[in-house]
């Protein structure tokens, strides 16, 4: 199980944290790119900059509202259900896109929260899938043995000299 | 930055930046090729393949979202210390230490002076 992660009510703030800043990290590079790229000759460097700085934190609130509500909502599922398994995610990211869709209608909703749902399911597989692929190239094996030699070259000198 | 090096066991080091990195590109690549088949897919039939042809829209929805999961995951997996669990478990595991040292690398034990 996993120990490295905060309890249950701060992994909410700290997701949440991580969230936005990958969005902001992520969207400078993204709209940096774009601003460059849309804007004329001669202005690309201050358009790209005027991009970045009215886009990106955008985007990092929008990731971090998606990692902040689908942790609440982590949290909350395992609280009710009282275990640890891949359906926990799979429940929340149902909760989140449902909820993120509220102001579209029942029927945006439902679509919401089908997608998102899948969207947790495939990275569910893919980190297990992840984790079998890379316990499987560490097989536990011995290795050969050393060929019969003297004593091991630690302390050897040391023992003469006693 | 890497993993502070007192927080592993037996003086192994956390993976660095770059392996980070890599990893969750490679991660978010691979969740965003079986997404963008899902959606992809699901898009083709409610809406029809386009002027394209079914097979390249579909080629184009998965190296799309691949493209774009890799790179945002990838980022989202370099700027944490206590990166995502998963990346960091994969990664011990597969630059794991053998159990079983051969004799020439075990580390002197003070019994083996006393001997002598």
């Amino acid at each position: 199980m996993d120990h490295t992660r905060d309890p249950c009510p701060w992994v909410i703030l700290n997701d949440f944290g991580g969230a936005f800043a990958m969005g902001a990290v992520g969207g400078a590079v993204w709209h940096g790119i774009k601003g460059f790229r849309n804007s004329p000759y001669g202005e690309r460097r201050i358009g790209a900059l005027t991009a970045i700085k009215a886009r990106a934190p955008v985007l990092g609130g929008n990731f971090g509202v998606w990692g902040g509500l689908f942790n609440a909502y982590d949290c909350a599922v395992k609280g009710v259900r009282k275990k640890e398994d891949p359906w926990n995610a799979i429940i929340a990211g149902g909760f989140t896109g449902g909820s993120l869709a509220v102001r579209g209608g029942m029927r945006s909703m439902r679509n919401g929260a089908i997608s998102c749902a899948v969207l947790l399911a495939v990275i569910e597989g893919v980190s297990i899938g992840f984790n079998r692929m890379m316990a499987g190239n560490t097989k536990l094996e011995a290795p050969p043995m050393p060929a019969q030699t003297s004593e091991p070259q630690v302390g050897g000198g040391l023992a003469i000299a006693a | 930055m890497p993993v502070p090096v007192g927080s592993m066991p037996g003086g192994q080091h956390g993976p660095s930046t770059l392996d980070k990195l890599k990893m969750g590109g490679m991660m978010g690549g691979s969740v965003g090729l079986i997404i963008g088949f899902i959606f992809g897919f699901t898009n083709i039939i409610r809406y029809g393949p386009g002027p394209n042809g079914m097979l390249r829209t579909l080629g184009q929805y998965m190296l799309g979202s691949a493209a774009t999961f890799g790179f945002f995951m990838a980022i989202g997996t370099t700027i944490r210390t206590e990166s995502s669990l998963i990346a960091t478990e994969a990664f011990a595991k597969a630059y794991r230490r053998p159990m079983i040292l051969p004799r020439q690398y075990q580390y002197p034990r003070a019994s083996r002076e006393e001997k002598n």
